[in-house]
């Protein structure tokens, strides 16, 4: 008992206990899976689990650092699928011409993640500099990004070398799926650090209260520009994970990521309003969301019926909290209009 | 911080409105963008042209109509798609087994009643907009596959018909709708208590519940608002085709956003107006039929449709140096 008092004073659970829903609703799911397939103890069940989540897991972190900062990011989908259209027209070529293989995936994914970059800071300049509200200027820079996409792929298809697919989607040491050994290096190696940087600090303190961020001395702007710069990065590896997924190019098949992205971070009860949250929640998030079609097949259900149920958990979800307080009448309204960014 | 003004006192007079939100300038800017395409292509000055143009805004302009009264609380409505997607499949298959009245019906209450759980999950669950009108947009769209079993069925009943290709007075009828539907939603925002309540919530929700306002009443008929104007755009869009597909609204989602935008409503919230977002409608539609002359492929009417936006935020919509 003395224990469990320990977890949940600790700071670990402090940050995290928006996400605790989100898990316990993944758990549920889980088991239910593990009912239903026969080999979900396998080495291919947990491969095609992970293989399923792994790029909306990439690209709710690319929006949960915006969200966080009182923003929001409706060009992720779209930064997906350029980066996604340029690596799967460019990674052969570039490995033809030097001959190399692996020279020339090494290559091609720097180009990739330097372009997700781009497009991310210039989200940020035009929102930062611009000062206009982010749901616009994304908007605006998701269709750009979109047809430049196009330019480079008009149709859906292009192809990358086998052995690219291959080791992403595979497995190390015969039972270790690659996709859980790169969710492990994002939470790990990617969130937790960042999330104690003074990047990551700054951009709590951003969404929490601007203002008194910026009496403090916190870097309003620069903080702003590092967000949208490090969310077209990783929409740049959730690009390069579709592509080994995929082993072909879609330029505006990717747009479902921007809305399901939102929806894995609100999921993992992160706030539009900012400044509470964090990764650990959108991973559950975004892996509710993309099991869920997996349980609708097993039980025989149409596949109709997958974005109703996506909806109504997001919104279950959101409803727990409020429930106990319908009864009463409520003071002030804190989320219509000024309370959130719309 | 702008001072919280009666906003219907200064819309008392047209010429204010126009000072007040740039109006002029949105205007200005429309007939700008047409004297270009008209340049660049001859034909384009035709009456013909023109009535094409604002038959095709027409359609846009309408689903406008709800985005932006939602819009104006500071709310935000992605279901908008699948809202107008399901009017249209209700529209045919109903009309095919009861005839076109009790499509009619049905429709208008699919609408109000999706509508309305949209406005209660904003009002009274504090969802915030974006997430329970993206919910409800994919709870939409899998009824409307359920319901259709992804292939809709029917055809557009014979008043239908009339209204989507008919003319009256050398018009065509769905433009007239569009005027009928424009000077109402206008005298709603400019004349009535209800629009001064929207605006007032827009501005500070807060203030507004404070001074009086039952604010999840208004919210709640808002989003009912919203959700009948797309259906009725979907019914217009039946009468156009003939039929309804699924997918059939999927193109007017992000373009409802921009036109109200482009017609300089705040996304904040408070600030902005009808007439500006038909101006945005139409711009869109112009904008499309200048790439159509230079044969250029989606790639190119992406961005330049993304350079627009960009463009019409730097004329309007810059914020306030907070600091």
């Amino acid at each position: 008992m003395n224990r469990f008092r320990d977890f949940l004073e600790s700071v670990f659970y402090r940050r995290n206990k928006e996400a605790i829903l989100a898990y316990v609703i993944l758990l549920a799911i889980l088991v239910l899976y593990s009912l239903n397939q026969n080999d979900f103890f396998s080495r291919y069940g947990s491969q095609s689990i992970f293989n399923q989540v792994i790029t909306l897991v990439v690209a709710s972190l690319a929006q949960t650092l915006v969200v966080l900062t009182r923003g929001i990011d409706l060009s992720i989908g779209a930064m997906i699928g350029l980066t996604n259209s340029i690596a799967a027209t460019i990674m052969e070529p570039i490995s033809n011409m030097v001959t190399n293989q692996w020279l020339g995936i090494i290559i091609t994914i720097f180009i990739v993640l330097a372009v997700g970059c781009i497009a991310g800071l210039l989200n940020g300049l035009i929102i930062v500099f611009g000062r206009f509200q982010p749901i616009i200027v994304t908007l605006a820079t998701a269709s750009i990004f979109g047809g430049i996409a196009l330019y480079i792929r008009p149709t859906p298809g292009g192809s990358v070398p086998y052995v690219y697919s291959e080791v992403l989607t595979g497995r190390i040491l015969t039972f270790i799926p690659v996709s859980a050994v790169v969710l492990g290096i994002f939470i790990f190696l990617v969130w937790f650090p960042l999330r104690r940087s003074k990047l990551g600090q700054s951009i709590y303190a951003i969404g929490g209260n601007e203002y008194s961020a910026f009496v403090s001395g916190i870097k309003i702007n620069r903080t702003k520009l590092w967000a949208y710069t490090l969310a077209g990065l990783f929409s740049a590896c959730g690009g390069l994970l579709l592509t080994a997924q995929t082993a072909s190019g879609d330029p505006l098949g990717s747009n479902l990521f921007t809305l399901n992205s939102i929806a894995a971070v609100v999921l993992g009860g992160t706030t539009l309003a900012g400044g509470r949250g964090g990764f650990v929640g959108a991973v559950a998030g975004a892996s509710i969301l993309s099991l869920v079609l997996g349980l609708l097949i097993f039980w025989g259900i149409p596949s109709f019926y997958q974005n109703a149920v996506q909806g109504l958990i997001l919104l279950l979800a959101l409803s727990i909290g409020v429930l106990p307080q319908l009864g009463r009448k409520l003071k002030f309204l804190k989320v219509n209009g000024k309370g959130e960014t719309p | 911080m702008e001072q919280v003004k009666l906003k219907s006192l200064e819309n008392s007079s047209a010429i204010n409105v126009f000072k007040k939100f740039g109006i002029l300038k949105i205007y200005l800017v429309m007939t700008g963008l047409y004297m270009v395409s008209g340049l660049i292509q001859p034909n384009y000055f035709s009456v013909d042209h023109i009535m094409q143009l604002l038959l095709i805004s027409s359609f846009l302009g309408i689903v406008a109509i709800g985005q932006t009264l939602v819009i104006l609380t500071g709310g935000l409505d992605l279901s908008v798609a699948y809202m107008l997607n399901l009017g249209a499949v209700i529209m045919t298959q109903v009309s095919v087994e009861h005839g076109g009245t009790i499509a009619l019906l049905v429709m208008l209450s699919a609408g109000l009643v999706f509508g309305a759980l949209n406005g209660i999950g904003v009002a009274y669950l504090h969802i915030s907009p974006i997430i329970m009108t993206l919910a409800m947009g994919s709870i939409l769209k899998s009824v409307t596959y359920v319901y259709t079993s992804g292939n809709p069925k029917g055809t557009a009943p014979e008043f239908l018909r009339f209204l989507g290709t008919g003319s009256f007075l050398g018009i065509k009828m769905a433009i007239w709708i569009w005027i009928l539907l424009s000077i109402f939603v206008v005298v709603l925002l400019s004349k009535t208590t209800f629009g001064r309540k929207l605006y007032s919530i827009g501005t500070n929700a807060n203030v507004s519940y404070l001074s009086g306002v039952k604010n999840n009443y208004i919210i709640i008929l808002v989003y009912m608002l919203s959700g009948l104007f797309s259906v009725l755009a979907g019914m217009m869009l039946v009468g156009y085709y003939g039929l309804s597909y699924i997918g059939m609204g999927d193109t007017f989602l992000l373009p409802s956003i921009a036109a109200v935008v482009i017609g300089g409503t705040s996304i904040m919230g408070g600030r902005g107006g009808y007439a500006g977002s038909l101006a945005g409608a139409v711009i869109i539609y112009i904008l499309m039929s200048i790439t159509t002359v230079f044969d250029m492929n989606d790639a190119g009417r992406e961005i330049i449709y993304g350079l627009v936006i960009l463009i019409v935020l730097f004329l309007y919509s810059r914020e306030a140096n907070k600091r």
